[in-house]
């Protein structure tokens, strides 16, 4: 049994699997942004051979840059996101990790995750890399509130603040029209979800939030100055933050992995369906970073405070509302 | 507030917003620009001087590699200068295809730099959309001319390829196709919320500071300046087309979009009304012999007002060629509106006025406090370049 558990951990739904579909999600990402452009896209490996590609090249180092931190962060970056893939629900509700208030500690994590780039940026002495980081932790500092709090009142709704519970209540919510109060929940429901994919662009530097390393002001932003396999495990950890956002998304929101009893194959089809819901909310990442031009850091950040963080306060309280005098 | 709360950023000469070599150096305080400067002549190739060592016929040529955007527009321009000199009457035929050639370049300039703005601002679909589109115009291009960029279309006297019906034919498909996509393009531009809020009162070029600078074509229009050469000063057969100059006043990027895109519909226009009216007769007059005399012909390419002069001292070499690209008017301008905006701006708007840094570069330095200038001779250049590389050795 402990052979079987560190599988899990390592292999399957784990790490091995975790990166596996970053690279799978991520190709499908480039792919759709491709054809909705009108071009052709990359081959299916392609996120693959460039993480090859990136490991096998050397280090470069610039002048008075701090090496130390240049060389821990993606390592730190890749774990971190490697760790939140362990929380994701993938063949069963319950994650591998699973614990009472889970989903913060979760966002604790992708906060780690995103202030490490400012130090990244600003360790590597360029100007490039300095402006870059600025806007980097603004728009994460932006985008972080109105996430959370839309996760917040997801947790609310389900009354719980683990993953795997609020995964199997709203997997259950979508037979269960109980009273009318539930039905208005759609309302706050459909709120939250679309603040939480705009709020994930932003985590991801995704456009239109893509202004951290926007390549014609300021090249690659705070990732200018990293090389080789630096680059590489930044890049890969990229790939597994857009798994662990869109995998969080579709378990949170649209009940993720659920549980049907049908025998054999239960395993199967709970993780069938777990794609189909992934892959719903990878097509909309897509699609919104299609149709959007790089706003500008102050842009981003102000459409973040003056509209996203109201909206999400409003969905939180609706849902207060609802619960205490619509019965759900 | 202290000397390091500055930091000094370059972009170019290698940068991604630049496709071609050039330097922006501004000095920037958080994202805000407080000061700023070109730095021009990374792509200097000595055309003017290489003109003066070959005829007029091979000349031609050369000038239309002065640009690869507008090369008809250059190319046609030397051959009205020469064609000045030489004195001839060139047929009616050749004005009204080169009017077309002309116009069909407008077009491919100016969805050309929609598309480079649109990446500009990381709107990358829209870059794609409208470049897959202009290959409707690079096909009517390239079955008229021959070529897709340089064309090779003018000769001194007139053109060296004539509208065959099947030509025209063809020619009038395309333009039909091309139609409700320039629809579908103006109302992506124009309406698309965040294209708006990365374009609208970014950069704005005052007319003041638009005639202090003397701005050209669509950078002046866009800033209230009623000037367009094909309507005030009519060469080829633009006096006997009819056609509307858009101008708008507000001089920020967006209205250099609208503004654009009017002008597309106009260039669709007078293709349009060649194809229709297109008289019959030669396409060309022949010029022989060694020539004498100056002349000064100015034309009114994509990108502005494009000024050549020759020089002919009883030669087929012209003793001097001078040429004047819209660019080297417009940067000055976009130099000076970057102080105040952001780091994200200054692709915006250094874009904006469309700039050919290729078509621009001189030999002219010009000090910024002094204001003087000079003209420096290639032994003073080599002596400067070796000083230059001694400095960064050491």
């Amino acid at each position: 049994m402990m052979i079987l558990r560190i599988l899990e951990f390592f292999i399957f739904p784990g790490a091995l699997f975790a990166i596996v579909l970053s690279v799978i999600l991520m190709w499908l990402v480039r792919k759709l942004a491709a054809r909705m452009e009108n071009r052709v896209g990359p081959p299916f490996l392609q996120p693959l051979y460039d993480f090859a590609k990136l490991l096998a090249k050397e280090r470069v180092y610039p002048e008075k840059s701090m090496r130390l931190v240049l060389w821990l962060i993606p390592i730190l970056q890749f774990s971190v996101a490697l760790t939140m893939s362990l929380f994701l629900p993938i063949i069963s509700p319950e994650g591998l990790i699973s614990f009472d208030g889970d989903l913060f500690f979760f966002l604790f994590l992708l906060g780690i995750h995103g202030s490490s780039a400012f130090f990244l940026g600003w360790m590597s002495n360029n100007p490039y890399g300095g402006s870059g980081s600025g806007r980097a932790v603004l728009i994460e500092l932006s985008f972080e509130i109105p996430l959370s709090l839309s996760l917040a009142g997801i947790a609310n709704v389900a009354r719980s603040m683990r993953i795997s519970e609020i995964t199997l209540y709203m997997a259950g919510v979508f037979f269960t029209f109980g009273s009318f109060g539930k039905i208005l929940l759609i309302i706050p429901w459909s709120l939250l979800l679309i603040i939480s994919l705009i709020s994930t662009l932003g985590a991801l530097e995704y456009n239109p939030f893509s202004a951290g390393h926007a390549e014609t002001e300021i090249v690659a932003g705070w990732m200018t100055e990293l090389t080789g396999p630096d680059l590489a495990l930044v890049k890969m950890s990229e790939f597994l933050n857009l798994t662990n956002l869109s995998v969080l998304i579709a378990a949170l929101f649209l009940g993720g992995p659920p549980v049907y009893e049908i025998g054999l194959y239960t395993r199967f089809v709970t993780f069938l369906v777990f794609l189909v819901k992934t892959l719903l909310v990878v097509f909309a990442l897509a699609f919104i970073k299609t149709i959007s031009s790089r706003l500008r850091v102050d842009q981003s950040t102000e459409g973040m405070w003056k509209y996203l963080l109201p909206l999400a306060l409003g969905g939180v309280i609706l849902i207060l509302l609802i619960q205490q005098y619509g019965g759900a | 507030m202290s000397k390091r709360d500055y930091t000094e950023f370059n972009l170019g000469p290698q940068h991604p917003a630049l496709k071609e070599p050039e330097t922006f150096r501004v000095v920037v305080e958080g994202e805000r620009i407080v000061k700023a400067e070109a730095i021009l002549g990374h792509t200097h190739r000595g055309i003017e001087k290489v003109a003066e060592q070959r005829d007029y016929n091979k000349a031609l040529y050369l000038a239309e590699r002065i640009c690869g955007i507008c090369s008809f527009a250059h190319n046609a321009n030397f051959a009205r200068a020469v064609e000045f000199v030489a004195d001839v009457e060139v047929p009616e035929r050749a004005q009204y295809l080169r009017v077309l050639v002309a116009e069909l370049e407008r077009l491919h300039s100016h969805m050309l730099w929609l598309g480079v703005l649109a990446h500009e601002i990381g709107f990358d679909t829209f870059y794609f959309l409208v470049w897959n589109d202009r290959e409707l115009v690079m096909d009517a291009l390239e079955t008229l001319t021959g070529n897709r960029v340089n064309y090779g279309m003018n000769d001194i006297g007139g053109v060296r390829a004539d509208l065959t019906p099947d030509i025209k034919g063809l020619l009038m498909r395309k333009l039909d196709e091309l139609g409700p996509r320039l629809e579908k393009i103006k109302e992506i531009a124009l309406k698309n919320k965040t294209v708006i809020s990365r374009t609208k009162g970014v950069g704005v070029i005052s007319n003041e500071l638009a005639r202090k600078t003397c701005v050209t074509g669509p950078t002046a229009r866009s800033s209230g300046i009623n000037w367009d050469l094909r309507r005030d000063q009519p060469y080829f057969a633009y006096g006997d087309l009819d056609f509307d100059v858009k101008v708008s006043t507000d001089g920020d990027v967006y209205s250099k979009i609208t503004l654009r895109i009017e002008e597309l519909f106009e260039s669709m226009r007078i293709i349009q009304q060649v194809l229709e009216h297109l008289p019959e007769g030669r396409i060309k007059t022949d010029v022989r012999g060694k020539l004498d005399g100056s002349a000064v012909s100015r034309i009114e390419a994509p990108r502005g007002e494009n000024f050549h002069y020759v020089d002919f001292r009883n030669s087929k070499e012209p003793y001097r060629m001078k040429v004047r690209a819209p660019t080297y008017a417009n940067v000055v301008s976009s130099v000076e509106v970057l102080v105040g905006h952001y780091i994200s701006d200054i692709p915006v708007i250094v874009a904006a006025n469309d700039p050919c840094f290729s078509c621009t570069d001189r030999t002219l330095v010009i000090d910024r406090d002094t204001e003087r200038y000079q003209i420096l001779t290639a032994k003073e250049l080599r002596k400067l370049s070796i000083e230059t590389t001694k400095e960064e050795i050491m």
